[in-house]
């Protein structure tokens, strides 16, 4: 996974399989490229909800700015309802940034229907 | 909302995500001016321009120019508000924080500290909003505690 996270990306969402206190897919992957920032968050992280997970790490990669969205639930609407006004958070509008998607296989997550005010490529993987 | 009033809450988030974009560039204290100026019109054109999704980015000039002025006032005043702020944030400090947190916090207190006709409470209920909206599931019951403690010590 870590080699699709090329220079040009400088957002990732995560829509992950678990939350983040139960060590989900490519937690370990992406707490290594934000430095250990997650595994540090851990703790302070887990959610108020039993059926939904938010959380937001700031970080850099390639000397660039890199934002991580985690969500964790099946309620897509409520995902993307979230998600729409952090997308405006995502550093590097004038390079034509990168947003790669990591989805749970059974995510119904739909990033067709997210709409921003600048140019953003999304990118299952 | 009608065009042309003062729209404080998105005034404010216009502030938010400019200041995030400098937090993420390493923010220094008193900036050039000018260069801040520039910075902010180009923001503005490329990242709160409307679209289907985020009308409301269509900011009235009162509403811009309030946001502005939130922004001037953090760089004019950042060293002060860091050191009347770190001491609230106990256990923790400023250079802990993730760069949302650690923003909403400095543009809450920056407003606290320069605002002084608006209630300390509703700027804080403002940046609980903004720490919901922006932040991570806990993240607006620690700004509601770091900005309490930071508007009885200063006001």
């Amino acid at each position: 996974m870590l080699d699709q996270i090329n220079q040009d990306v400088r957002g990732i969402i995560w829509i992950s399989d678990k939350p983040l206190s139960s060590i989900p897919t490519h937690f370990k992957e992406l707490d290594y490229l934000f430095d250990g920032l997650i595994a540090k968050k851990v703790s302070e992280a887990s959610s108020s909800e039993e059926n939904f997970e938010k959380n937001i790490f700031s970080g850099k990669s390639f000397d660039h700015d890199l934002v991580l969205f985690q969500f964790f639930g099946d309620d897509s609407a409520r995902i993307q309802k979230e998600l729409s006004p952090l997308l405006q958070l995502v550093p590097g509008k004038n390079d034509n940034a990168k947003v790669v998607i990591l989805g749970a296989q059974n995510s119904k997550f739909n990033e067709k229907s997210l709409k921003n005010s600048f140019t953003l490529r999304f990118i299952r993987i | 909302m009608a065009k042309g009033h003062l729209q404080k809450t998105l005034a404010r988030k216009f502030a938010f995500k400019f200041l995030y974009h400098k937090s993420l560039e390493e923010m220094q204290s008193t900036p050039d001016r000018e260069d801040t100026q520039a910075e902010m019109d180009e923001f503005e054109e490329s990242y709160i321009a409307p679209d289907d999704e985020h009308a409301d980015n269509d900011l009235s000039l009162e509403s811009k120019t309030f946001g502005r002025k939130l922004i001037i006032d953090t760089f004019a005043h950042y060293s002060d508000i860091l050191k009347a702020l770190n001491p609230c944030l106990e256990p923790r400090s400023l250079d802990k924080l993730d760069m949302l947190e650690r923003t909403i916090v400095i543009l809450g207190a920056a407003e606290i500290q320069t605002q002084k006709d608006t209630p300390a409470a509703i700027v804080i209920n403002e940046y609980v909003e903004m720490a919901k909206e922006y932040g991570n599931q806990k993240s607006y019951t620690f700004v509601n505690g770091v900005l309490d403690k930071f508007s009885k010590a200063i006001r």
